[in-house]
């Protein structure tokens, strides 16, 4: 089967800070893949080059063969790849259920002026999304606060906004930025189990997450990244155990030890 | 018509101007910089600096340095308040500080229009004479604004760099939550810059006004030249706003000479379209969030 | 918080409220003894017109300060095709119209990528240049001196030109509704959600598949395309138009009235321009005083009243309806806590 995601040779300099160096990987569809290393490694940028929100300085991007490398942030986001951020980006004065409506509204296929003179068309296009919002909503567990401004919503409801608001475009393939950070471990594992069901209901998922035992737990392929480069790609069991990565992370630990303690 | 205006007048009355408009611009941009606000309400404060100016000085017979003296301190003092009553409360709310400084503009306007009356009044010149020369002709008064634009210069850039103030100042421009974090008073800071931005409108309003007339409408025609210096020299930046004086000046005083002064009117606000479109952040400035 | 089901202005101009107003707006030139309140029904009605634009232009985030620029453009069209060219003042109305939203057009892909506050500057700039052109372009505008001998608007049907207010309030009437009716449309319709999403976070609705590009261009230009038609029935009411009519500060005040009668609902825009153009002459011995209580009540209103008068005046409404025991839509629920 075809990878869903192909990044090859990405890299993106900042003046002369490498933050990516010719990182290569791909993403098979129907998998839920972890992207981890410590902090500055470069993961949210990897995203960022992606989704099309920063052009990369090198390498290239496919997604279901195409090459989405340059395209614009909504353009890939119609095409089915889209991401949450890792400070929740929501619409903050809107009703939950109204986030969740502008989220499906994008896979309208109601024109401009058909909406405007109130079709017919565009009146059943209107329950259809009103009925699949709710569905939504019922499926991240947020149909109870429906009504309720956004920024009143407890940070893990957030949280799971963000992920309902991205489902609303049916995407193909979600990259989620940091879904549990700042999270007790019963909200984690909440979270944990709503990723698995929508891995489950078809969509491909990519998690940047610092939780080693959530990325451990979730994903069946994991990418380590530090200082912008790939280290090691494997199973669960195998990043583990490498001395790569066990470097990278230990590495941190000694830094700071010799800096600071 | 360049012959017969020599090349020498026409640099020379490009700096002259030039430095109004540093003058002018210095306290708009230090505003921007520090507080994220566009006041337009600025030139209000320059107008009430020459008004301030025009009694103590024209009227009291007051020196006229310690007239300028005073017009600043009895500004700032007036801006310490408006900052704390109207744009404190608003402080998250870019836009609607913009718009209150809108209404504050109109408002001071008005005030001084029904107190003061709208007629224009001069004021005697605190140097008098003319420089001749060939090539050359400028009157003092104007080298007495040059002059004083050079000194308030240098005593900010002391400020600055040396007090105590003035770093905490340049900390909050930097990154105002981190300042926060350091145990700065950023609320205080705000106030204080607000109440600097006004004390060098007063200024400049005081030490113009001998120059040309002065009414309450002053401040309108002031603010329209600040405005495309500090975009032409980058929002928030006070090198910026001088090197922008300077070159609208120069570029307006060619211009003037070549083609007349409605053209170089219009050449402003066509500098601060192109400028916003290609560099936003001005000749000088950073792309700061 | 925006509740995407009507406003609490619209719920309340349901059924019997919106007829009983359309056949009262009917009547109103009866009602007026002298010529002289009628005349400021219609520059009402004109600036309504104006700042509903400027109201479409808000809905997606940008502050515009050229409403009046693009206003002085339609302004301009219509006068020099009907006085220069003997142009039918409907060819004439509908070139304004076209005019500013094409200008709006090809501006617009270059300007509206700049954020917030700089493109409130460019657009205070624009304003402003548009205005110096006005005054040192004779040949094209007339210059300082303006357009003159502007011919009152000609009605095919009609073999008069609508030459009284009373006749002028009917096609004011007529347009404003028209133009109410079809920015109603386009606020409920999926576009309108797509404007809500780009101003209240264009980074989400890019991310979410929104072209905000595409959807700030396609507001600018409806919000200017009406500028220019209310420019045009503003030349063709005074007969006579000049630069000084358009300055920033008659932007300001098209920003003003969308302050006051607040820029979230439809009503907002309508009713900050009733009650902000009789203003200046219910004032006018206290011309000075007036400028204060301007500038007095913006700031009240940007501190206290950041979504203007409308959800007062709803709730004073209600109160009235519900001790009359009318029935004013649906139950009383501030829109802003939604249910």
């Amino acid at each position: 089967m075809a990878p869903l995601l192909e990044v090859r040779g990405l890299s993106k300099q900042f003046g002369g800070l490498a933050a990516v160096a010719e990182l290569s990987f791909t993403v098979e569809p129907g998998s839920i893949v972890g992207l981890i290393g410590p902090n500055g490694a470069g993961k949210t940028t990897v995203f960022n080059l992606v989704t099309g929100q920063l052009a990369p300085t090198a390498g290239e991007v496919r997604f279901n063969g195409r090459k989405i490398t340059g395209l614009a942030p909504y353009d890939i986001a119609r095409m089915g790849l889209v991401r949450t951020f890792q400070s929740t980006v929501l619409y903050p004065e809107s009703s939950v259920l109204e986030n969740v409506l502008r989220g499906c509204a994008v896979r309208s296929r109601v024109g401009f002026w058909s909406g405007l003179v109130g079709s017919r068309a565009a009146a059943q296009d209107v329950a259809e999304t009103h009925a699949r919002a709710l569905d939504l909503l019922r499926f991240v567990e947020l149909d109870g606060v429906r009504s309720e401004a956004a920024r009143n919503l407890p940070y893990g409801h957030q949280k799971a906004l963000g992920i309902a608001i991205g489902l609303a475009t049916r995407p193909e393939l979600m990259l989620l930025d940091e879904p549990v950070a700042g999270m007790n471990p019963e909200e984690t594992a909440r979270t944990a189990q709503l990723i698995r069901r929508v891995n489950e209901g078809g969509t491909t998922i990519v998690v940047v997450e610092h939780d080693m035992s959530f990325v451990m737990g979730l994903c069946r392929t994991i990418v380590v990244m530090n200082y912008g480069r790939k280290i090691a790609e494997g199973r669960p069991d195998e990043i583990r155990n490498d001395p790569a990565v066990i470097d990278a992370y230990l590495g941190v630990d000694e830094d700071a030890a010799a800096q600071g303690a | 018509m360049l012959t017969e205006v020599s090349i020498a007048q026409i640099l020379v009355n490009g700096l002259t101007s030039g430095s109004f408009y540093v003058l002018m611009a210095l306290g708009f941009t230090l505003i921007f910089g520090i507080m994220r606000l566009v006041n337009f309400a600025h030139g209000e404060f320059y107008m009430l600096g020459a008004f301030v100016v025009y009694h103590l000085y024209g009227r009291l017979h007051l020196n006229f340095f310690l007239a300028l003296a005073a017009s600043a301190v009895t500004v700032a003092a007036l801006g310490a308040i408006v900052e704390r009553v109207i744009f404190f409360p608003l402080r998250s709310r870019e836009l609607s500080m913009l718009m209150s400084a809108l209404g504050l503009q109109i408002a001071l306007q008005g005030i001084i229009a029904v107190t003061e009356g709208v007629e224009a009044l001069s004021l005697p010149a605190p140097v008098s004479g003319v420089y001749h020369s060939r090539w050359l002709i400028f009157p003092y008064d104007r080298l007495l604004v040059v002059a004083v634009t050079a000194v308030v210069l240098a005593l900010f850039y002391a400020f600055i760099t040396w007090s105590k103030f003035g770093q905490a100042l340049r900390a909050v421009a930097q990154d105002a939550e981190a300042a926060l974090m350091q145990g700065i008073p950023v609320n205080r800071v705000y106030t204080l810059a607000f109440a600097i931005g006004c004390a060098l409108a007063a200024i400049a309003g005081g030490v113009i006004a001998p120059v040309f007339s002065l009414h309450v409408y002053m401040g309108q025609a002031a603010i329209l030249k600040a405005f495309v210096v500090v975009i032409l020299g980058g929002l928030g930046s006070v090198p910026g706003a001088v090197v922008g004086g300077l070159v609208l000046g120069l570029a307006e005083s060619v211009f003037a000479s070549l083609f007349g002064v409605l053209v170089s009117d219009m050449l402003g606000f066509l500098l601060i379209m192109m400028i916003l479109l290609w560099r936003p952040f001005g000749l000088l400035g950073r792309a700061t969030a | 918080m925006t509740e995407r089901r009507e406003s609490g202005g619209a719920r309340v101009l349901r059924g019997p409220v919106l007829a009983a107003l359309l056949i009262l707006a009917l009547f109103v030139p009866w009602m007026f003894e002298n010529q002289f309140g009628l005349y400021l029904l219609d520059m009402a009605l004109i600036n309504a017109m104006i700042a509903l634009g400027l109201n479409v232009v808000l809905k997606t985030g940008q502050v515009s300060m050229a409403q009046a620029g693009f206003m002085a453009m339609g302004a301009y069209t219509s006068a020099q095709l009907t006085v220069k060219l003997d142009v039918p003042f409907l060819v004439g109305f509908v070139a304004a119209g076209l005019g500013a939203a094409l200008v709006a057009l090809a501006l617009g892909r270059i300007i509206l990528r700049l954020k917030g506050v700089y493109f409130l500057l460019f657009t205070f700039a624009l304003n402003e240049f548009l205005f110096l052109l006005n005054k040192n372009v004779p040949a094209l505008t007339g210059g300082n001196d303006g357009v003159v001998g502007i011919k009152p608007p000609t009605i095919p049907f009609l073999a008069e030109p609508l030459r009284s207010k009373a006749a002028f309030y009917y096609l004011v009437l007529v347009v404003v509704a028209l133009a109410l009716a079809f920015v109603w449309a386009l606020y409920r319709s999926p576009f309108g959600r797509a404007m809500d999403a780009v101003r209240e976070s264009e980074l989400l609705a890019a991310a979410t598949g929104y072209n905000p590009m595409r959807i700030k261009m396609i507001a600018f230009s409806i919000g200017c395309l009406l500028a220019g038609l209310g420019g045009s029935l503003y030349a063709h009411f005074l007969l006579y138009i000049a630069p000084f009519s358009f300055t920033f500060w008659e932007s300001v005040n098209f920003l003003l009235m969308n302050i006051i009668g607040g820029s979230t609902s439809l009503a907002g825009p309508i009713l900050g321009a009733l009650m902000l153009t009789p203003l200046p002459e219910l004032l006018r011995a206290y011309v000075l005083w007036q400028q204060v209580l301007y500038g007095l009540t913006f700031m009240v209103f940007m501190r206290f009243l950041p979504d203007g008068m409308t959800p007062l005046c709803v709730s004073a409404w209600r109160a009235a309806a519900g001790r009359l025991g009318l029935q004013a839509g649906e139950p009383a629920s501030d829109p802003r806590s939604g249910s």
